[in-house]
Formats: C-alpha cells, structure tokens, sequence
C-alpha cells in the first residue's frame, strides 16, 4: 500500500508513483493507491484534513487489501510526509515491513520548507498586502488557514502534524525498513543518518538506497520529462522490488 | 462564495472513474453525473502542462466539476496520455502539438453517455487542446479558456522565447556577466538554463532572417511570435458563433500577448461577435493557479459563465 505525499508533492509525484506501481504489479506485486479524504479525487473538503485522519484513511485501505485481496504482510510504502502515515500504520496493524521514499523525518522540517517556499515567492513577487508575508505559524496563529503557493494548509492539519516525527510514528517494535533517500550519492543526508542509525541500534533491519535525483519540493517546475523514462523513478521501482521480492523468496520479513 | 460551500455541493458518490479509448491509447477519466436536473450540456475540464492531473493544483479540476454537476450538468475531467494514471508516453507539451485525440476520446465517450453538447473549459496548454479539438467539433456549446497562450512554444520555453525577442544581443551580455549568472555556470541546471537562452535568442535571429530573406518555413513555429493557428482557431470559432470566455491575469505576460493578437486583427473579429465573446481579467497571474484567492475567482467565473450558457442553450 503507497500512502503519497500531499500538496505541491502530491502532484509532483502522481506520476511517479502509478510508474512505480505499475513496475511492481509487473514483478508480481499488488500494489494500491488511494487519496487521503479531502484531497485528490476523494470526499470531502481539505479543512477535514489531519494527521490521524489520514492515518485513518490508510487502515481503511489496509484493512481492504487484507479483505479483499488476501494479503496477510503487506509492505507500507510512504513518500515524503506519506512517510509518516506510513509508519504509523505499520506501527497501528501489526508492525509489517515498512518503505519509505525521501521521507519527512520530522513535520517540523516540511512546514519550515512551506515557510521557505512562501518567503521565495515573497522575495520574487513583493509582499504587499499579502499575508503570506508572515510565517506560518504565525499566520495560522491568528487565521484558520495559510495559503502556501496554491495549496491550503489549515490550523487544525497544522496542529495535528507539527509534532510528529518518524521515529515516534513507526514506535519501537524492531521491523523491516527500506530507506530511499533521493540526492546525489556519497552517504545519507544527517538527519536520515541519525533516524536509520537509532533504528539499528533498536534491532530494526533497515536497508538503506540513494538514488540520485534533483527535486525541489513545493515548486512545480516549468520543464517535462516523461516520468517512464526519468533514472529516479526507474531506480525507485527497482529497488523498491527488488527489496520486496528478496523478503518473500527468503520466506518472511523477519530480516 | 467561499471554498466550503462549493465543495460540499457535490460529492465522489456522484462519480465514476472510467478508461476510455483515445487513439491506441486508454486514457482515465472521472465522469461526474448532474445532482440537478439535467441541463443537456457535458463539460470536459483540460489542465495545463504544469500540474496534469484529473485534479489541477489543489483540486481546482474537482470543484468545477462537482459545481458544475449541481448546476445539471455531466462533467469528465481526464488525464492526457502519459499523465496520471493514463496508458501512453506523453513526449512533451508543445503549444503546437496539443492532445486534442485525447479530446477526442473524452468527447465521444460522454457522448456515448447520451449528452451532444460540449462546454470544453482548459488552462493554459489545456486551452490550446480545447481550442484544437473545438475547431473539428460541430455541437461545441462553448469553450472557456483560462491563460491561453496566444504563442507556440515547448513546455519550459515560455520565458526563453519572450526574452529572445524582448531583449538584444547587448543586453543579454549585460545580464549573462552579472555576478550573480556567472555563480550560476557552477551550477549544472542553471547552466542548462544558460543554454536553452542561448539557443532561443539564436533562433529568433536565424528566424529574422530567414522571413527577411523571404524563406519561411510555416511547419516550424515561431515561438517568438503570436500565433497565426491560434488567430486562425478563435477567428473560426468566432465566425460559427461558438461562445468563449477568455479568463486572463493582469499582470501575466500571456494576457499582453493576447493584446498584440487582437491588435493583429482578431480584435476585429472579437468586437464583432458581440456577446458571444467575454474577456475576464483578475488581478495579479491567474496562469498556474498559484494562489487560492486566484482558485476561488477561476472557479466562480466559470461556474457562473457556465450557468449562463446553460440557460440559453435551454431557451
């Protein structure tokens, strides 16, 4: 189950993920996807948007894979802040085998990155008059929603998700994880460092992948590439396989 | 009307998604049925090159849709081939090459669904597309189209082709020996950058010449200039008295660009249509729909744009 990012991530990498899926179902993995309510194409309207009910909406589809497909281990593949869902619905049904692509080690990471795309826009196109001039928490202080470059972010999401931390989401019960960081080579960014050196030390099993890639997140750039062709997205499906197939030939997720 | 109260008008129960062919290709698609009485109409939403997905950015495709649906009409919004969760490879996005077999495909498969007429409403590339697959279309109810570019250029060539005609060879040496450009040659993107303004100021001079020397060859489009299929395309539309809204931003360079297209003479052809032809202008960029204030306006122009033609396609 692929639990996406949202926002400027979610659309940037749409195409990336139905690729990867696809890739997958080939090597004989079920693969499903789905919107967190209030986004995409499913119900409901983006002020319903929280943490715990995305979370929510996970186990929903989890529980229909289980149902209805018949899958007993499925892996929970998170991108970006999908990440953090993701692990914490492997942590909530049962501690399955957990992947997670360029995830959000912490929510206060991905806000400060919303308040560094504002201030860009901000330098680029003058602030008058614009609330956006303001910080994030600041403006969601005294309003019930902040505009980052088209896409809402409101209080209540704000407050339920600041906090959260992958570390904590995925709890401490040891598991296996695939940790893809996107970049250039030569060893995992600090933060990724420290998140896969605890969970070692925690007795997790973690594989670690970089793949390189160049994204800026939260702008959506003006240049197309066909997302079947681009190496990062070949690379990410690859290894995202290779991993899961590896686990069931070897009989079981335990290492 | 605020954002709320729009939304909750219509919800996904009043959806199905669907593939439908589109040439050698399956193309997806989510077909809204009307929560109102039904108002004989269908309106198929096409997004621009940027975000091209079935949604637009922030789910701006979704509220029209289930707007739209509440006011009685069938709705589809679609991703083009190689997009989203559409069969294919989608090469590039050029102005000149829209995807209008992907229209197509959407257009018969609606009318598969027993509706003849068509409200096609597209941004940017998305109105180049229902501009394209309009002009083959005898049943069009109308076409909305937000930001069209009236230029022919690739997907990234936008700012590279204005200044190849805006700026001379002089003055991109003064800005190219800035400090802060010469910084950016250490850079492998900007570097990239560096070249395509390059390439496109060369091909504006070559272009210059080659239309001096009387040698112009209409297969290759010049990015530089207005675009006489874009001309062509409204002026014939105008002439069969298919309505169009124009949605614009101020302070976008397309909208000055669709300035110097009326003032080549499609202004003549436009003022003759009276009110069959509407030009609204917003504040600020409407192009990318890069703020939500700017979202809120689209989506209540074309709502209301929208009623109107249903009304009168009534009577």
């Amino acid at each position: 189950m692929l639990c996406s990012s949202i926002n400027a991530d979610f659309e940037r990498t749409y195409r990336r993920e139905v690729v990867a899926a696809r890739s997958l179902a080939s090597r004989g993995v079920a693969v499903a996807r789905f919107h967190y309510r209030g986004t995409g194409n499913s119900d409901g309207h983006h002020t319903e948007l929280t943490f715990d009910g995305m979370v929510d909406d996970a186990m929903s589809v989890l529980g229909w894979l289980r149902q209805e497909a018949g899958i007993a281990v499925p892996v929970v593949l998170g991108a970006r802040w999908g990440a953090l869902v993701a692990a914490a619905t492997s942590r909530l049904s049962g501690f399955g085998p957990l992947a997670l692509w360029e995830p959000v080690v912490e929510g206060t990471r991905y806000f400060r990155e919303a308040d560094r795309a504002r201030a860009v826009r901000v330098l680029k196109e003058g602030a008058s008059g614009q609330r956006s001039a303001e910080a994030l928490d600041v403006e969601l202080a005294r309003y019930e929603e902040a505009d980052v470059l088209g896409y809402p972010i409101t209080r209540a999401f704000y407050d339920s998700a600041v906090e959260r931390t992958l570390a904590r989401e995925a709890g401490e019960l040891s598991r296996a994880v695939l940790f893809v960081e996107i970049g250039s080579r030569g060893g995992l960014r600090p933060e990724n460092a420290r998140q896969v050196r605890r969970w070692e030390e925690m007795g997790f099993h973690v594989r670690t992948a970089q793949v390189e890639g160049r994204e800026t997140w939260w702008f959506i750039g003006d240049r197309w590439e066909p997302e079947e062709r681009r190496p990062l997205t070949l690379e990410l499906a690859r290894v995202t396989g290779d991993w899961i197939l590896e686990h069931i030939r070897s009989g079981g997720w335990g290492g | 009307m605020g954002r709320m109260k729009r939304d909750s008008m219509v919800d996904a129960s009043a959806e199905t998604p669907v593939f439908f062919p589109a040439g050698q290709r399956l193309l997806f698609g989510i077909h809204t049925r009307p929560t109102a009485p039904p108002n004989g109409l269908a309106a198929i939403i096409l997004p621009g090159g940027g975000v091209p997905l079935t949604t637009n950015r922030n789910r701006l495709s979704v509220r029209v849709c289930r707007s739209l649906a509440a006011q009685g009409y069938h709705t589809m919004r679609f991703d083009y081939h190689g997009t989203g969760e559409s069969s294919g490879t989608a090469e590039a996005f050029r102005l000149h090459e829209p995807f209008a077999e992907d229209v197509t495909g959407a257009i018969e498969w609606i009318r598969g669904q027993g509706v003849e007429r068509i409200l096609l409403i597209g941004s940017c590339f998305g109105a180049r597309t229902a501009l394209a697959a309009a002009v083959s279309d005898d049943r069009l109810a109308g076409l909305i189209l937000v930001s069209v570019p009236p230029r022919d250029f690739e997907m990234g060539e936008r700012l590279t082709s204005r200044f190849s005609t805006e700026l001379s060879v002089w003055q991109y040496l003064r800005r190219g020996l800035r400090a802060r450009h010469l910084r950016g040659l250490f850079d492998s993107q900007r570097r990239a950058a560096y070249v395509r303004h390059a390439r496109a100021k060369g091909r504006t001079l070559f272009g210059r010449f080659r239309r001096a020397s009387g040698a112009i060859d209409r297969s290759r489009p010049d990015p530089s200039r207005i675009s006489p299929v874009f001309v062509e395309k409204v002026g014939s539309l105008v002439d069969r008295g298919v309505p169009i809204l124009f949605i614009y931003g101020q302070d976008e360079d397309f909208y000055e660009e669709f300035g110097r297209a009326t003032d080549a003479g499609l202004g003549t052809k436009l003022d003759g249509a009276g009110s069959l032809v509407a030009l609204e202008t917003l504040p600020g960029t409407v192009h990318g729909f890069t703020r939500l204030t700017v979202q809120d306006q689209v989506a209540d122009l074309v709502t209301r744009w929208a009623g109107r033609l249903a009304g009168v396609e009534s009577r």
